[in-house]
């Protein structure tokens, strides 16, 4: 049984003119010990299905319907009593900018204790000592507990906030673009810090991104979304070897890399749509050189071909 | 030095006070500076970018501004067409900020919310009186919307920045530039916060420009894989000097010091198959204040010694046209 299985999730949010679906009906699984990335670009709806995981959605967005199972109960239908038990002890959430997402005026070691003390039967000093040894274990010195956030580099945060989300030994954890927005080479000290954290401590996680290349180094399975829809899902290496969806394929076109002969890249044209009102029939249509008609009037289903899942019609 | 040089710049500096609290004021310790620009020197040729690389801190925007003197240097001399920039009293200054353009790394804020696209062009066209009637004015800005592929521009011209994705918001700021027919522009990562399938459009767009309208530009970024797309040469920075500068395909290919090593060995691959190595350098950037006396790079570097702790690297060639500054190689 999957750990966490997805089905046919949808999030609006309310807008003057109707509602905006953020997320239109996407369903995934996320298998035990499995890293699954999910890329898009802002605005396709991948941090709101991070947030409908954890039930942290604000007004005016809502969960419209779907059921998110996490290890085989519905989460959406639990009342909130039951749910404050998972939320940040079972399933955890690293977000994108730390500075905004750690209590600034709490120290960071506090800020771990709190999380242990609230899941777990400890003393303080025993949650304080664990918080120290977190620190220890994302390459922070335990010195450094007393710090508060402002006191910390950006890299320093992130890491405060990894320790936080691995305090409780998860079953899953959802990593919502934890290194976007810092330097290179801060970027690269994290994620051999996330790569290395995933084989200690077996984690099962959601890997969200809009940067191709971290995906690909962090990921079991890869799944692309566009203006809230799921286009294509498959395994990391399939994916970015022989994309099927146009959009995969034109994500991967327009990326520059800096290693290997320098190609001549190939923009996608336009912008992704408005999702208060999306196009009809097939999302990226309007951006596809390969549209066809059935593509403006047809919205295409999920299918399987040659071991992906991808939503297109001209494909297979 | 090249034949048709458009901006040159020698030994820049640009420190700044840090400020301490009032009680300071009556205790010996001395004044000390952060040299956030240190004894920069470089030039751009004709219908030429220069990319500038660096971790945030490292005094990247700091120079930009510098040169167009949006913020005074402290030392130094910037020419640009052999005219000495720094030397200009605020009158001549705006005659040559017409020449001398910027592109801001943020879309939205660097646009007025409350103007059409239109009108926003239409502000430059004003405050540099480049047209004499409505309808001059009127052309001007239609022109400069096709350029920018703002098309159709009936489409365009009555939107506001609000309605407008990032891309085609920085093609407005773009738009702004082109008007003027600037020959030197500087592009502070104009395309960092826009989204991946918009991006190759606007960095396209630059090498257009550069081509049709002789525009030389620096384009300043922390990432080195868009710099490879348009630069023609890039400049590591690192605490506010240059380490390393040289020919993009050759500096990616062959790079020599121990930081653009490291920079570019961190940069994540989009082929699964391939794995990355773990980078030698460790640690943050530190903060130093003072001009310093040695290698800035030294608490970080693997290949350091005492040399490098106790002198200042100057720069040295190592190939056709490659400068780097370390002693280790």
């Amino acid at each position: 049984m999957a750990l966490l299985d997805i089905k046919e999730l949808k999030v609006h949010y309310k807008t003057r003119k109707g509602p905006a679906k953020a997320v239109d009906s996407i369903s995934l699984t996320v298998e035990e010990n499995e890293t699954v990335g999910l890329i898009g670009e802002s605005g396709c709806g991948k941090s709101t299905t991070a947030r409908a995981i954890m039930k942290i959605i604000k007004e005016p967005g809502e969960i419209v319907g779907g059921e998110v199972i996490f290890q085989g109960k519905d989460i959406i239908k639990m009342p909130d009593s039951e749910f404050r038990d998972i939320r940040g002890n079972k399933l955890t959430i690293v977000r994108q900018e730390a500075q905004n997402a750690l209590n600034p005026v709490m120290s960071i070691g506090n800020q771990i204790a709190e999380v242990i003390l609230a899941h777990q039967d400890v003393n303080k000093k025993e949650a304080w000592s664990k918080a120290e040894e977190q620190l220890d274990m994302v390459g922070i010195s335990h010195k450094r507990a007393k710090s508060f956030p402002h006191e910390l580099s950006g890299g320093m945060r992130q890491r405060g906030m990894i320790a936080i989300a691995t305090a409780c030994n998860p079953d899953f954890i959802i990593m919502d673009e934890p290194i976007t927005g810092l330097d290179v080479i801060v970027q690269r000290q994290l994620l051999t810090l996330i790569n290395d954290l995933r084989e200690r401590l077996n984690l099962t996680a959601l890997f969200i991104a809009h940067d191709l290349s971290v995906v690909s180094e962090t990921c079991d399975q890869v799944v692309v979304m566009y203006a809230g829809k799921i286009m294509e899902k498959a395994d990391v290496v399939s994916i970015f070897k022989n994309p099927l969806h146009p959009y995969t394929q034109a994500l991967i076109n327009s990326y520059p890399s800096i290693r290997g002969e320098k190609k001549d890249l190939i923009s996608i044209p336009g912008s992704p749509p408005r999702l208060v009102d999306p196009p009809q029939g097939c999302r990226f249509h309007l951006r596809c050189k390969f549209a066809i008609e059935r593509c403006r009037v047809e919205l295409p289903e999920i299918r399987e071909v040659d071991g992906h899942e991808v939503a297109c019609h001209i494909v297979g | 030095m090249k034949k048709h040089e458009v901006i040159k710049v020698e030994n820049l500096t640009k420190y700044f006070k840090i400020k301490k609290g009032f009680l300071s004021n009556f205790s010996k310790s001395k004044q000390e500076y952060i040299y956030a620009v240190n004894n920069i020197s470089f030039s751009i040729g004709e219908k030429e970018i220069l990319g500038f690389i660096g971790e945030s801190g490292c005094g990247k925007s700091t120079m930009s501004r510098s040169i167009l003197r949006l913020i005074e240097p402290s030392s130094g001399t910037i020419s640009f067409k052999g005219k000495d920039i720094l030397a200009l009293n605020s009158k001549d200054l705006r005659k040559y900020r017409r020449k001398m353009q910027m592109i801001f790394q943020d879309p939205f804020g660097s646009l007025n919310p409350r103007r059409t696209v239109a009108d926003t062009l239409r502000q430059t066209v004003k405050i540099h009186k480049l047209a004499e009637t409505i309808d001059e004015e009127d052309k001007l800005i239609k022109e400069a919307m096709e350029e920018v592929e703002l098309i159709p521009v009936e489409e365009y011209w009555d939107k506001y920045p609000a309605l407008l994705s990032g891309g085609q918001q920085q093609r407005v700021s773009m738009g702004r530039v082109i008007i003027l027919k600037p020959e030197f522009v500087i592009a502070d990562e104009p395309v960092s916060m826009l989204d991946v399938s918009v991006r190759i459009g606007v960095l396209k767009l630059i090498l257009k420009m550069k081509e049709k309208h002789n525009i030389s530009f620096i384009y300043i970024t922390h990432d080195l894989s868009t710099a490879r797309y348009v630069c023609d040469r890039i400049a590591i920075m690192y605490l506010g000097k240059i380490v390393e500068i040289g020919p993009t395909e050759e500096i990616l290919a062959n790079p020599v010091h121990p930081y653009t090593q490291a920079l570019i060995k961190a940069v994540p691959d989009i082929d699964p198959t391939v794995k990355v190595k773990e980078i030698p350098i460790k640690g943050y950037v530190p903060v130093v204040p003072g001009e310093g006396v040695n290698c800035s790079f030294y608490p970080r570097c693997p290949y350091a010694d005492e040399q490098c702790n106790n002198e200042m690297p100057t720069m040295k060639k190592v190939g056709d046209d490659h400068f780097v500054a370390c002693f280790k190689r």
